[in-house]
């Protein structure tokens, strides 16, 4: 596999392309080591710990007293409560969208009205979301913010 | 403060679509029962009297917790019950509305509920133009970040 390096201007996103024919274990490999690179969360499922990548969440929810991360098509438990698990990813792309949900702006495939003010968001794995019409503001503020506040890579 | 600053914008909103529905709601009216009536100058009074009846409910039913779309649909009925009844308790009370007649207290019972859904229809495009700016950002977002 050949290897290339390049530096980009700063005002380009930095951005690391993986090209393959095959999804063999060896890639597999390093997408889940550039993954780990990202930040990982500690969770569980059916009694096994579980490293699961930031980059993964597509959003995470508290129910019942217990904070849930949901990545593409499984979810996961975390030993967090909701405002430890946003301190923890502040800086990232993750913002309040619900007073018990956290949701990854770089998960959202496009957002449409709600009614009274909400909206919902589609996520790219077809689930949709409700930004609740409290932090529809704080959403515009995070996408709007000069060097976009909320986000960072994730 | 911002719920505040939030709700007034919206009642602001609500306030002239209503203005203005209710002016051509009135002129239908009047074209299609009391055709010959001459009124005064304070006849242009009433569409802001009633459109301000039409805001109160903005101020009552506060959004800020996170209702499910069953309860907001139920809010949405309630709030247009008591525009209806109101709205014809005035009239039956105004000398100068002819309520003795059946098809004026159906024709302001019927406007009322076209005039409601078009502020909604009025509600949903302004919300689609802010989504529509939304994801605008969205993509630029994605994009600077670079999309996962």
């Amino acid at each position: 596999m050949e290897l290339k390096v390049k530096q980009v201007p700063t005002e380009q996103p930095e951005v690391l392309e993986i090209r393959y024919h095959k999804l063999t274990d060896e890639i597999e490999e390093i997408i889940s080591f550039v993954k780990s690179r990202q930040g990982q969360l500690d969770a569980r499922k059916d009694g096994r710990e579980i490293e699961i990548p930031v980059v993964d969440v597509f959003y995470a929810e508290s129910v019942d007293n217990r904070v849930f991360l949901y990545t593409e098509k499984d979810s996961f438990e975390v030993r967090l409560k909701l405002y430890e698990l946003e301190e923890k990813l502040g800086g990232r792309s993750f913002i309040r969208v619900q007073k018990s949900m956290l949701l990854n702006l770089m998960k959202i495939k496009s957002i449409k009205p709600a009614l009274g003010g909400r909206y919902s968001a589609l996520l790219k794995n077809g689930e949709e979301i409700v930004i609740s019409r409290k932090y529809v503001m704080d959403l515009k503020n995070a996408l709007t913010r000069p060097g976009h506040g909320a986000g960072g890579k994730v | 403060m911002k719920i505040i600053k939030e709700r007034l914008q919206e009642a602001v909103r609500l306030y002239f679509v209503l203005v203005t529905l209710i002016s051509v709601l009135l002129m239908i009216l009047g074209m299609a029962f009391d055709r010959d009536r001459i009124l005064g100058y304070e006849v242009f009074l009433s569409p802001l009297i009633y459109a301000a009846i039409g805001i109160i409910p903005v101020f009552f039913f506060g959004n800020e917790k996170e209702i499910s779309m069953k309860r907001l649909l139920i809010q949405r009925f309630i709030t247009l019950g008591f525009i209806e009844t109101v709205m014809l308790a005035l009239a039956f009370s105004a000398s100068t509305i002819p309520t003795e007649k059946k098809g004026v207290v159906i024709g302001i019972a019927v406007g009322i509920v076209v005039v409601y859904v078009l502020s909604l229809a009025a509600e949903y495009l302004f919300e689609l133009g802010v989504s529509k700016s939304i994801n605008k950002a969205l993509a630029e977002y994605q994009s600077e970040n670079g999309s996962n």
